[in-house]
């Protein structure tokens, strides 16, 4: 299993100087990617122009979307958007696109809620064929283009992910729940035909340092999940606040053949990359 | 704490004893002793967890109840009995009798004979527990915050008593003029015991009982169970006939208001975990209020626990209420198979489950088993999935089923992939239309053949299916009706008569072939959206001739090729058809159509139906989940009598084996495990 990370983008007090060192010393060891989320009517940043950014700093790691709210988007804007990133970052772009949970993001959007699903579908079936080659370019470095994910949590998402992507992206929880949409997500795989095996992601919500640290990072949790109505507090007390409960996780989802994990950070300081570091090491 | 049932008693024990600074009010609605319910059943596992709550409530519970670990199951006149389970059981009254007074004793204030009709009036209180049950009036006032759903099961229970008390925990099958009736009885005390009966709706008319009042049916239900009652009576105080009430919520808590017990969520009683669940929730709020003083952490900590817990044994108990309400589909099973399929009934008691609590039963449902599949009767046999099975001439040696590719020694059968009749039958430019050899060795080669119909065309499945090939490249399509699989595909042309004639000397032309070469199995594909499964769905069928229309005409040219296939292929050799029992779009096959489609696969040469759905229109797919594809194997085995094999996330061994031994399916796809890629350890770094 390979072990990302987070970028502060979605975090309080993101800014030019934290993002763009955090991504160099990433890149500079020992995580496999980088993710970013997605929401519109947030303090955060494009995901998309975020990773654009972060491949012009950094070399090695790949970029990833974790996910996109891929129906807000134009699809041939988007297939150009992340062909560009392919091509600004050699090829280390993975896109991961999904519903998204929130109306507000459609209605600011000014799309329809009704029948995401299904234009989701047909955006996974598009963005394939723009990146191999019709007359909307650039060609993405990566031959046919990025890996696809899919996110979201039921029937639907599995077997989108196993009829038009490359794999699944999971929303985050004990290793006992990504156990749980992992095989439904290879079952759905098997059942569309796919030869091999889907990509697997993990996520989970990291803060480390003192208590300070823990209340905040708990405090941005329940403000960022506060639409959900009664589950913030629940992924609030899910965020993973010492070395010993990040170990758990890993040995966990490495236990229930995750492909890659990606740790994302509940505040905005670099520290929390190199207590990242260490808590892995 | 409104509601004075189990959990609200049970939490305000625990929140005096976790501090007796707490004021703790309990308003109810009935007298103390009230009595509705009979005798309350916990049912697999301990009551540790109350031990470790309260020991004086506990050592009073274990004193006042009855304790036992066999279970037996009465049908077509014989008793099995099935060990190693763990039951106690305790009158509700007596129950509630140990809570009351031990809250009491903590000095917890009990109130009773108030309706509660506002909830206004208690929400200066700290917290506000809503553990009035079922039917939750704390629920409904905050059904906006807590968004409750709240379905009925279709089938009938009561809830009656018995003046005697059956030895063990006991399930009554008795079939009736009106249908089967069941009752699930298990003793509370010396002298008494809990009978629920159960009923399908039907039953339930065609026995009046929807016309009878508590008296009539009471005596009705008397007759029925005459036998078992040996001379004693029923006892009724409001058996009243219901739908079971299946309550969730998506959030247990508003403001400093939260749901316990049956009011916040509901199992099914045939699992017997309502009673559990309540006490075990109580423990759960009590010791998160122990650690957190202010009630958002408190409620996190509390939903975190627990919602996972009721989710599985929710989830858990619904299969179960749904098998009882159709376990007449198993009425022809031989008296210990019947057993077996019914401790089976959800997925957390498996064979291997089984085996620990009792070795014996197992044993003698593996010797069953082998000696239905060999003839042979021995003391001791390897497990079902072992068992050969004979299809016409030809013996599969064992049940297990894998997917061609490498490591397939040690299945008895392997699936090829499917070859096309004709090269513009093909999925992609790489589909084979050339047969391959039989194998060598043990395994069966079971050679599919089908034809893609309007998923034809397409790019080969590395990045995704239903990719349509450049123009250059594609070879036009046919199809029931000229109905796109998908927007983004080309319209298939309507299959015309000369077209069907040829595609059917087509599939007969490979069926020649295959056996010509040796091939000893083979597979007619009528799924996954081809073009013989575009015929059978409604969804993708609209013609005007005689190929469209019902189920009978739709089904006509599927059957004219599986007839002349069947005619082709050596008598001597089975032939399988892939068949998708279920569209999984509104406006796609019923179920009924469905069993009646099995049944002229059946009759039109199929021995053994491979039953998949979905893949009707794109985007049509199953509730992914363990064993997903089983429960349609199953219907299309015991309702329309077609052997099955079955197909769908059945990732172990063990799980093939209990689908076996419960009579589901006759062979099982087995997904192979996922590699684990981490056993070399975690690498942060790219690879």
């Amino acid at each position: 299993m390979r072990v990302g990370v987070g970028l502060p983008t979605s975090t309080p007090g993101a800014g030019r100087d934290l993002v763009l060192e955090w991504a160099r010393r990433a890149d500079a060891g020992p995580f496999s990617s980088l993710g970013v989320i997605d929401r519109l009517v947030y303090e955060c940043w494009e995901p998309l122009a975020s990773l654009a950014a972060c491949a012009a700093v950094t070399e090695r790691t790949r970029l990833v979307t974790m996910v996109v709210i891929g129906p807000l988007r134009r699809t041939a804007l988007l297939a150009k958007q992340a062909a560009t990133v392919d091509a600004l970052s050699g090829g280390r772009l993975v896109l991961g696109v999904g519903l998204g949970a929130r109306h507000d993001d459609y209605q600011a959007a000014g799309i329809a809620t009704r029948g995401r699903g299904d234009a989701l579908t047909r955006q996974l079936v598009d963005l394939r064929r723009h990146w191999e080659g019709d007359a909307i370019g650039p060609r993405p470095v990566q031959p046919g283009g990025p890996a696809l994910l899919v996110g979201g949590g039921g029937s639907a998402a599995f077997a989108r992910a196993a009829c038009h992507a490359d794999g699944y992206v999971h929303g985050g929880g004990p290793p006992r729940a990504f156990a749980s949409a992992a095989a439904r997500a290879r079952a759905a795989w098997v059942d569309a035909g796919r030869p091999g095996a889907p990509h697997l992601w993990g996520q989970a919500y990291f803060a480390l340092g003192d208590q300070a640290t823990a209340d905040a990072g708990a405090a941005y949790l329940r403000d960022y999940y506060r639409f959900t109505g009664g589950f913030e507090e629940r992924i609030a007390a899910g965020n993973l606040t010492t070395p010993a409960a990040i170990r758990d996780l890993v040995l966990g989802y490495e236990e229930e053949a995750c492909d890659e994990l990606v740790l994302l950070p509940t505040v905005s300081r670099l520290d929390q990359l190199e207590r990242l570091a260490d808590a892995l090491a | 704490m409104l509601g004075a049932g189990p959990a609200g008693l049970y939490f305000a024990i625990l929140m005096k004893r976790a501090d007796p600074r707490h004021e703790v009010r309990v308003f109810e609605r009935n007298p103390p002793d009230a009595t509705f319910g009979w005798g309350v059943v916990f049912s697999e596992g301990s009551l540790d967890d109350l031990q470790h709550a309260d020991y004086a409530s506990y050592v009073a519970i274990m004193d006042a109840g009855a304790r036992w670990n066999p279970l037996d199951v009465r049908y077509r006149g014989t008793t099995t009995r099935v060990r190693g389970n763990t039951f106690s059981g305790i009158g509700r009254r007596r129950l509630l009798g140990v809570l009351q007074r031990r809250a009491r004793e903590l000095d917890a204030e009990l109130t009773f004979g108030v309706e509660v009709d506002s909830l206004e009036r208690h929400l200066d209180a700290d917290l506000v527990v809503g553990a009035d049950g079922a039917n939750s009036f704390v629920r409904r006032t905050l059904a906006e915050r807590v968004r409750p759903t709240v379905d009925e099961a279709p089938s009938r229970y009561a809830w009656f008593g018995a003046d005697l008390a059956y030895p063990v925990f006991t399930y009554i099958f008795r079939e009736t003029e009106w249908g089967l009736f069941q009752a699930h009885c298990y003793p509370y005390d010396e002298g008494h015991s809990t009978m629920v009966v159960l009923v399908t709706a039907d039953t339930w008319r065609r026995a009046g009982l929807d016309e009878l009042d508590e008296q009539g049916s009471l005596e009705l239900c008397e007759r029925v169970f005459a036998e078992d009652l040996a001379g004693r009576r029923m006892l009724s105080n409001r058996s009243l006939w219901v739908g079971f009430p299946w309550v969730r919520c998506e959030t247990w808590h508003a403001g400093n208001v939260v749901l316990l017990g049956d009011a916040a969520h509901t199992a099914h009683w045939s699992i017997g975990s309502g009673t559990r669940l309540a006490l075990e929730d109580a423990i759960a709020l009590a010791r998160a209020f122990i650690e957190h003083d202010d009630l958002p952490a408190a409620f996190a900590k509390f939903e975190l626990e627990r919602q996972p817990v009721v989710e599985r044994l929710q989830d858990a108990s619904r299969v179960s209420c749904d098998y009882f309400q159709s376990v007449s589909r198993y009425s022809s099973f031989e008296p210990l198979q019947f057993a077996y399929q019914l401790m089976t009934r959800t997925p957390r008691v498996t064979h291997t489950n089984l085996t620990v609590r009792d070795a014996d039963f197992v044993r003698r449902v593996e010797v069953d088993f082998m000696e239905r599949a060999t003839g042979v009767r021995a003391f001791a046999v390897p497990p079902p999935v072992f068992a050969p099975l004979r299809l016409r001439g030809l013996t599969i040696p064992n049940r297990l089923v894998l997917a061609g590719g490498p490591e397939v020694a040690g299945a008895g059968l392997v699936l090829s992939e499917v070859h096309a009749v004709s090269p513009e039958g093909r999925t992609t430019p790489e589909t084979p239309v050339e047969l391959p050899r039989p194998l060598a060795g043990g395994s069966v080669l079971c050679l599919q053949v089908g034809h893609a119909g309007r998923r034809g065309a397409c790019q080969p499945p590395r990045t995704g299916v239903d990719r349509p090939l450049a123009a250059a490249e594609a070879w036009p399509l046919v199809s029931a009706s000229p109905v796109p699989y998908a927007p983004w595909l080309p319209a298939p042309r309507e299959l015309d008569r000369e077209g069907m004639e040829r595609v059917r000397e087509d599939f007969v032309a490979a069926a020649t072939r295959a056996a010509a070469m040796g091939h000893r199995m083979l597979l007619v594909d009528c799924a996954r959206g081809g073009l013989l499964a575009s015929f059978v769905s409604p969804i993708s069928n609209r013609r005007a001739d005689e190929y469209g229309g019902d189920l009978e005409s739709r089904m006509r040219f599927p059957l004219q090729v599986v007839r002349a296939v069947r005619q082709a292929w050596p008598d001597d050799l089975p032939l399988a058809v892939a068949y998708s029992a279920a569209d999984h779009v509104r406006g796609g096959l019923r179920q009924r159509e469905s069993l009646a489609a099995a049944a002229m696969l059946r009759d039109a040469g199929a021995d053994v139906l491979l039953v998949r759905t979905g893949q009707t229109v794109a985007g049509s797919h199953p509730e992914y989940g363990r064993t997903y594809g089983v429960p349609y194997a199953d219907r299309v085995r015991n309702e329309a009598g077609v052997p099955t094999i079955a197909f769908g996330q059945i990732t172990t061994l063990d799980e093939v084996n209990t689908i076996l031994a419960a009579g589901r399916a006759d062979l099982c796809v087995l997904d192979r495990p996922p590699g684990r890629s981490g056993r070399q350890g975690t690498s942060p770094g790219p690879t």
